[in-house]
């Protein structure tokens, strides 16, 4: 192959123009540039143009061609700088340097068209800007760059001009949006000259600007809001005239920082929250919450609205001392929950979540769970005793079925709060204890109460309504089991008897006392016992039954001289009320014969069945406070009472019960949640043995 | 055109999509089967070139989910991406057949930047500018009968009425300007569309429209659309092949040193090719001679469209041209000096897409299509010169390495490297080799890149592909002591054309 090298054929020259030069090739090249300055486009002849470029760039002598161009381009530029810039100034000046731009744009357009070869071969290898953008380049370094200065004042004081009218018509913004076009089109190092020069001028010119427009001193915190808003929109509907979106955007940020974050509207913004949340103004909240998209700005507005709900809720008072402790509960919760209710209206206009930061949700529903969370913690015994006693007031004033819905409505309110409630157990433990007395006494629907621990169990979880939900299947598993107890028919018949069985442990009371075992029933409750002994061991044959008098009750029926009565009764009472049935007349003493009672319980059953204003069926001699042993007590005929079903209460007890009651469930309270801690210690202990490592991390570890 | 048709299968199979656009041009049928049923398209996407995929669909491959090709050419698809595309065309039923020159044509009814039209069509009673703005030379390519009205009873006109109604007149000039308009043929127009092509003499629209009426389900109707817009565009292209070789080339003027360029200038009145530029050519010989053009096409190349964009003299030449009608005013246009052959190539080239370059003529087409600035005819010419066998006897490998990177031309610059890799021991000995080191490694200077070698870096990547390596494998087998099997794999030769390289480095003291 390489020996036939003679025999091939010469590849051809290349197509370009014989002879001449560079100079002379250049010159052609020059004078066309020349005219087309001049506008005498029409006599120059494309074909000789492009064959100039063509034979210059194929003969190597595109990167000299290259530079002439750049420097003639330069000088042209310089000349016309200098001869129809020089000295203008303000819009006049604007306005001659977007004529000149319009037309160099042109120009360049149409020698890059010329220079195509070039560009194509020579500026795309060798990694040079085309000609146009070269035309671009020079154009910046010298029509612009001299007048730099000139130029910025020149826009800048021109808008502020119409700023300061305020006029919606802005003639020349047609000029400057222009110019701003330019800047935009010629690139500066990286970023395009607009961004990278006059935009940060722009910004500061407006901050300067709008710092010294108004006066706000002067202005009340509502004509603040206004003026913001009214400047604002100008500037807005100004800038969309002329500056793209992202540079108003800008340029919003930057009169925000002007106007928003002033001392001065930084004092107006809760003064004016407390009006927008007291009157209801959702005008005025949602205008506060779309002022500023800004982070340090929705923080300050949560913060305002956080602090006015605060302000609300610690605004309630609570009469600590009153005796008529469920209504002022009830009253309280009522308040809690319209406070509740009120702000998540309000706030639902608006969209807080619009201020989510950092995952951290902000909706307006969580915004008002902290803040009364907090405040439910603030006092917890209290919150958790007032919620419980709400809820009891209405368990126990619906028996009737068809307030069940109702109640449920009003309490769907409540049931809100459930999750606000920080110390549950404690909650629980209330709720518990009243839940019980309830069922025993069977004051509400168990429709209702098995409703109200659905939704605890919903808000809190299972681990808090264990106890609950044993509580009411005890009722009524005892339910079913009374109704397969049939005594003999011999035994009494005008006599009903119901059994409770109750788990111990999920009832809240401690052990049944071991003295009930000694007392003596009458009689027939004394059969009624036995037999339900025998019934109930026969059912369950392992399971030990313990009766607890105290928790239970009866109900007996008697003609008095007035009329007939049904007195329902403790247990106790009962039995000393059975007593007259063959005695006339007892003293205390033979009553705690016959009964083999506690001393300190008879007193107590003794002063409410014979002192107690309403329920006196008993008489007493003498009349006096106080239960002696010798004292003598008969059956008071005389009882007269407003309606046939007469409830008999039993007082508290001498010391205040309801305080020891109270202080007893608390340490039991603490007996739990230590054993809780000691068993959370034990878990984290025995995963860290694993790793064979003490525990010195364990305190981290709880915290 | 078998064999053309089995080398358009042979690079859809390796993936040369330059070569293929080259063959599809020479007019083979892309939706043709080859001996074992498949389609191109189904061995493009089977082998996995989504360049030579796309060409295919561009240029009128059809894909449809109607007909089995269709579907396995979906299931054949090598990857993902190359399905996506076909699914994409899956279900556009609409055909394209985006031949470069039918999309040059199709523009030309459309786009009137260039003021080329040179009559007008209206209905009738309705003389105003609003008609259709057409090209004399294309009526006259596409129809004979136009061609003789043209020649005589409108010989004078440029602004004509027809009986025919509105809506078959675009229809069928839409048909004349191949833009397609089958599938848009509704049944209304029927009776006066068959009328108006036979007057006007379109034979195939006839035939397609008389085999249409017995056609009534949809796929059918597709079908026969496929097969006819494929018709319709050969057929076009060899018509208007015909208008160039017998009004154009056969038709241009020589001048020589005694005859008056005005008096010439006469002959193209009424010239049966109905110019608008004229083209003179000066040939090394120096005998020159012009050929009549039109801008209309003319302006696919970059070079003359950018020349009659521009408000310069050519332009202004040509518009008073326009309004003065006056055939001495022709714009009269001049092209760097080269043999007739290879204006004719072009001119073939840019008005009915002919590809077929002779290599004899190959480099200086090449070097003419990078003066018009028109890329694929570079890339066709330079497949021409890899792709005959005759053309190295001739010339110099070195000759095409510097025209590939005076044209920038990396295929040429490729297939250089893959020729002296391959015959490396010889070249080696030749001092061209080292000068042509010597002005890569000058390239890259002034490139300011990192300071390797192309050629250097080309050759070495054959000589890989000449004895079947990877780079992996130099590896591997370099730790290999078994003699036997090193000479087997052929490493050992491999070895040497390396060294061979190195030591021609170590020559010239360059590093790479």
């Amino acid at each position: 192959m390489i020996s036939s090298k003679k025999a091939k054929i010469r590849v051809p020259n290349r197509l370009s123009l014989p002879g001449q030069n560079f100079e002379t090739l250049w010159d052609i090249l020059k004078d066309a540039i020349d005219h087309i300055y001049a506008d005498q486009v029409g006599e120059l002849s494309f074909e000789l143009l492009y064959r100039t470029v063509y034979t210059l760039v194929l003969r190597r002598k595109a990167s000299e061609l290259y530079g002439h161009l750049k420097s003639y381009l330069g000088d042209k530029l310089d000349e016309l700088g200098q001869k129809s810039l020089k000295g203008v100034k303000g819009f006049e000046l604007l306005q001659k340097l977007f004529e000149i731009w319009k037309s160099q744009c042109h120009y360049f357009k149409l020698i890059s068209d010329v220079m195509i070869y070039m560009d194509k071969v020579y500026c795309k290898y060798e990694r040079k800007v085309e000609t146009y953008d070269m035309g671009l380049e020079s154009f910046k370094n010298h029509i612009i760059n001299p007048i730099k200065g000139h130029i910025d004042e020149a826009m800048l004081s021109d808008i502020n001009k119409v700023r300061s009218q305020g006029s919606s018509e802005a003639p020349q913004a047609d000029t400057w949006r222009g110019i701003i076009a330019m800047m935009e089109t010629l690139e500066d190092e990286k970023d395009n000259y607009f961004s990278a020069h006059f935009e940060p001028v722009l910004l500061q010119e407006t901050e300067n600007y709008y710092k010294n427009a108004v006066n706000y001193e002067e202005l009340s915190p509502v004509e603040y809001l206004e003026t913001m808003k009214k400047l604002k929109s100008y500037e807005f509907s100004l800038d969309q005239k002329f500056i793209n979106v992202d540079s108003t955007v800008k340029v919003t940020t930057v009169l925000e920082k002007v106007l928003i974050w002033t001392e001065q509207f930084m004092d107006a913004v809760p003064v004016l929250m407390r009006d927008a949340l007291t009157n209801n103004n959702v005008e005025l909240l949602r205008e506060l919450c779309s002022l500023s998209s800004e982070e340090k700005y929705c923080t300050k507005i949560l913060g305002c609205i956080k602090g006015c709900i605060w302000e609300d809720v610690t605004s309630l008072t609570v009469d600590k001392n009153s005796r008529k402790r469920a209504q002022i509960a009830s009253q309280w919760t009522n308040r809690i929950i319209g406070i509740y209710n009120y702000y998540q209206s309000l706030l639902s206009t608006v969209d807080l979540n619009f201020f989510t930061f950092e995952g951290q949700d902000n909706s307006s529903l969580n915004v008002i769970h902290e803040v009364i969370g907090n405040y439910l913690k603030e006092d917890a015994v209290q919150t958790c005793e007032f919620i419980a006693l709400h809820l009891d007031m209405y368990a126990k004033s619906t028996e009737d079925k068809r307030d069940i819905n109702n109640v449920k409505e009003s309490l769907e309110d409540c049931v809100k709060l459930f999750k606000l409630i920080s110390e549950k157990d404690l909650f629980e433990n209330f709720y518990k204890k009243l839940m019980s007395k309830r069922l025993l006494h069977q004051r509400s629907s168990i429709k209702l109460e098995k409703w109200l621990v659905k939704q605890i169990k919903s808000e809190m979880g299972n681990f808090f309504t264990s106890k609950l939900d044993g509580m009411l299947r005890d009722i009524s598993s005892s339910t079913g089991l009374s109704h397969f107890f049939k005594p003999q028919e011999n035994t009494l018949p005008n006599c009903i008897f119901t059994s409770q069985i109750l788990t111990m442990t999920s009832w809240p009371f401690q052990t049944a006392n071991i003295l009930d075992e000694n007392v003596i029933l009458p009689p027939q409750m004394h059969h009624y016992k036995e037999q339900f002994e025998v019934f109930y061991n026969r059912k369950y044959n392992d399971r030990t039954l313990r009766w607890a008098h105290h928790l239970g009750f009866m109900e007996i029926g008697f003609q008095f001289k007035n009329g007939y009565y049904e007195i329902s009764m403790p247990i106790y009472g009962a039995i000393i009320f059975l007593l007259f049935e063959q005695h006339e007349e007892l003293t205390a003493e033979q009553i705690l014969d016959l009964t083999n009672m506690p001393e300190q319980e008879l007193q107590r059953q003794l002063i409410s069945l014979s002192l107690a204003p309403k329920s006196r069926i008993l008489k007493k001699k003498p009349l006096s406070k106080t239960i002696s042993p010798q004292d003598t007590f008969s059956i008071n005929y005389g009882f007269t009472s407003p309606t046939q079903k007469v409830r008999l209460q039993t007082i508290a007890n001498v010391t205040t019960k309801s305080e020891a009651q109270s202080q007893v469930g608390q340490d039991s309270l603490e007996k739990e949640r230590v054993i809780e801690v000691n068993a959370a210690i034990v878990r984290i202990i025995k995963s860290c043995k694993k790793t064979d490592l003490p525990s010195p991390n364990l305190p981290s570890k709880r915290a | 055109m078998d064999k053309n048709f089995n080398d358009l299968c042979y690079a859809c199979r390796i993936g040369d999509t330059d070569n293929a656009d080259r063959l599809i041009s020479t007019g083979v049928n892309v939706n043709g089967l080859d001996e074992f049923e498949n389609s191109p398209l189904y061995l493009a996407s089977l082998c996995g070139h989504e360049g030579v995929v796309k060409l295919l669909l561009d240029r009128g491959a059809v894909c449809d989910r109607d007909r089995f090709e269709g579907v396995r050419c979906v299931y054949g698809a090598l990857n993902d991406s190359i399905r996506d595309i076909l699914i994409k065309r899956y279900n556009s039923k609409s055909v394209d057949i985006n031949q470069p020159f039918v999309m040059h044509i199709s523009s030309l009814l459309k786009d009137l930047s260039l003021n080329t039209y040179d009559i007008q069509v209206n209905p009738q009673k309705e003389i105003n500018d609003n008609g259709l703005k057409l090209h004399k030379f294309l009526l006259s390519a596409r129809s004979f009968k136009l061609r003789d009205n043209l020649c005589t009873v409108w010989s004078s006109e440029s602004k004509l009425t027809t009986d025919i109604p509105t809506s078959v007149l675009n229809i069928i000039t839409k048909f004349i300007y191949l833009v397609p308009v089958l599938h848009e043929i509704s049944m209304s127009d029927y009776d006066s569309l068959i009328q108006a092509s036979l007057q006007w003499d379109l034979k195939l629209l006839v035939e397609y429209l008389h085999r249409l009426k017995d056609v009534t389900d949809s796929s059918g109707k597709s079908t026969l659309i496929n097969e006819y817009q494929y018709r319709v565009t050969e057929d076009a292209r060899e018509q208007i092949k015909q208008f160039v070789s017998d009004n154009i080339l056969k038709c241009s003027i020589d001048l020589n040193s005694t005859t008056n360029f005005e008096e010439k200038c006469q002959l193209f009145e009424n010239h049966v090719a109905f110019p608008d530029v004229l083209l003179l050519i000066e040939n090394p010989n120096q005998d020159r001679r012009i050929y009549p053009c039109h801008l209309a096409i003319l302006s696919r190349a970059n070079y003359f469209k950018t020349m009659f964009t521009l408000p310069m003299k050519e332009n202004n030449t040509y518009q008073e041209y326009k309004v003065l009608k006056d055939s001495r005013k022709l714009p009269l246009i001049t092209l760097p000096s080269c043999d007739f052959e290879v204006i004719e190539i072009i001119l073939r080239y840019l008005y009915h897409d002919s590809s077929e370059i002779p290599w004899q003529y190959a480099i200086e087409v090449l070097l003419m299509a990078d003066f018009l600035l028109e890329e694929r005819m570079k890339s066709m010419a330079a497949v021409a010169m890899t792709q005959s066998k005759d053309f190295l006897e001739k010339h110099s490998i070195f000759d095409i390495l510097y025209v590939a990177w005076e044209t920038k031309m990396e295929r040429l610059e490729q297939f250089a490297a893959k020729i002296i890799a391959f015959d490396l021991k010889n070249y080696s000995r030749d001092n061209e080799l080292r000068s042509a080191i010597i002005k890569s490694s000058q390239m890259i200077s002034v490139r300011e890149e990192t300071d390797t070698i192309e050629l250097i870096d080309d050759i070495r990547f054959y000589l890989l592909e000449k004895y079947a390596f990877e780079p992996e494998d130099i590896e591997i087998l370099s730790e290999e002591k078994d003699i036997q099997l090193l000479k087997t794999s052929g490493i050992l030769d491999y070895q040497q054309d390396v060294t061979i390289i190195e030591n021609i480095l170590d020559e010239l003291t360059l590093q790479a």
